[in-house]
């Protein structure tokens, strides 16, 4: 990813570039959602500044559509969202020695995508990793407010035989392949694809978490065994 | 309406990536822990692909994590 020798915030730039390409039909779902929830194109779109989270924003739309409270779709998007508390802590670490306006900055682009980047080959030191951070993170911020404007005014004239609907499987499986860069974490992904699967009954995304956290430890006693 | 439910969430979702970034700015992280947290990436996107695809009503948008 980023030698020494090439510039983070190319490397940066151009390791989100294969990584949106899969966001870009869940743009034009956005914009389907926004449209069929009735909201103006410059409304819907101005979500995407002030959320900046695809799935967040999707699920505020879909519930605001059906006519839920502002009470309750917002706290269904932010219960969709609080997947993005672990890659906090994940990444805490890596904003440990860094200047505190980077601690506010980053956290705003700290996405699916950018997450799953920032983990490939961890950066030790502070000033790449910020830049490759950075650079990584406002790539995929203008590409996102570009095509959900694009997605908010052609979303709804996309016939429904383009199956759209698929677009979120199809991109969290890219970003699950791209995470599992290491045999040790293609096995815990497989756990984890198990142990959801299993804990499937859990309400409110409960399972997911309680998937992730037994997967980990699973991963910590089989690679720690014989350890000191 | 629309904007105060847009604006909210954006507070909320905001607060949720920047919480633990300073709230565990000091923290010296154990080597086990920094081991856990290397399959963070991995199992949530495992997880997810699996809840999205398993979702009994088949309507994936609404739950597109």
């Amino acid at each position: 990813m980023s030698s020494e020798r090439s510039s983070p915030v190319i490397s940066g730039a151009l390791g989100a570039l294969p990584l949106f390409i899969p966001a870009i039909p869940f743009a034009f779902v956005f914009g389907v959602v926004v449209a069929n929830a009735g909201i103006p194109e410059w409304l819907g779109w101005s979500s995407s500044p002030i959320i900046f989270g695809g799935a967040i924003q999707v699920t505020l739309f879909t519930l605001i559509g059906e006519g839920a409270s502002v009470a309750a779709a917002v706290s269904a998007a932010l219960v969709v969202g609080a997947r993005h508390m672990l890659y906090s802590v994940a990444l805490a670490p890596q904003f440990q020695n860094q200047p505190t306006w980077f601690r506010w900055v980053g956290p705003y682009v700290l996405i699916d995508q950018v997450f799953v980047l920032s983990q490939l080959n961890p950066i030790k030191e502070p000033n790449t990793f910020r830049r490759y951070f950075l650079a990584a993170g406002f790539t995929f911020w203008s590409l996102w407010m570009l095509f959900t404007a694009i997605g908010v005014l052609l979303g709804p004239a996309i016939p429904a035989s383009w199956g759209v609907e698929f677009a979120a499987p199809v991109l969290f499986v890219s970003l699950m392949m791209a995470a599992s860069n290491r045999p040790d974490k293609i096995g815990a992904a497989l756990l984890a694809m198990i142990m959801t699967y299993l804990f499937a009954e859990l309400p409110n995304r409960a399972g997911l978490l309680v998937a992730v956290l037994i997967s980990v430890l699973i991963m910590l006693l089989v690679t720690r065994r014989g350890q000191p | 309406m629309i904007l105060t439910a847009i604006i909210l969430t954006g507070i909320g979702s905001y607060l949720m990536r920047v919480f633990f970034i300073f709230a565990l700015a000091r923290y010296q992280f154990p080597p086990i822990m920094l081991q856990a947290l290397e399959y963070v990436a991995p199992t949530v996107m495992a997880a997810l692909v699996v809840s999205l695809l398993t979702t009994p009503d088949g309507e994936l948008v609404r739950r597109c994590a």
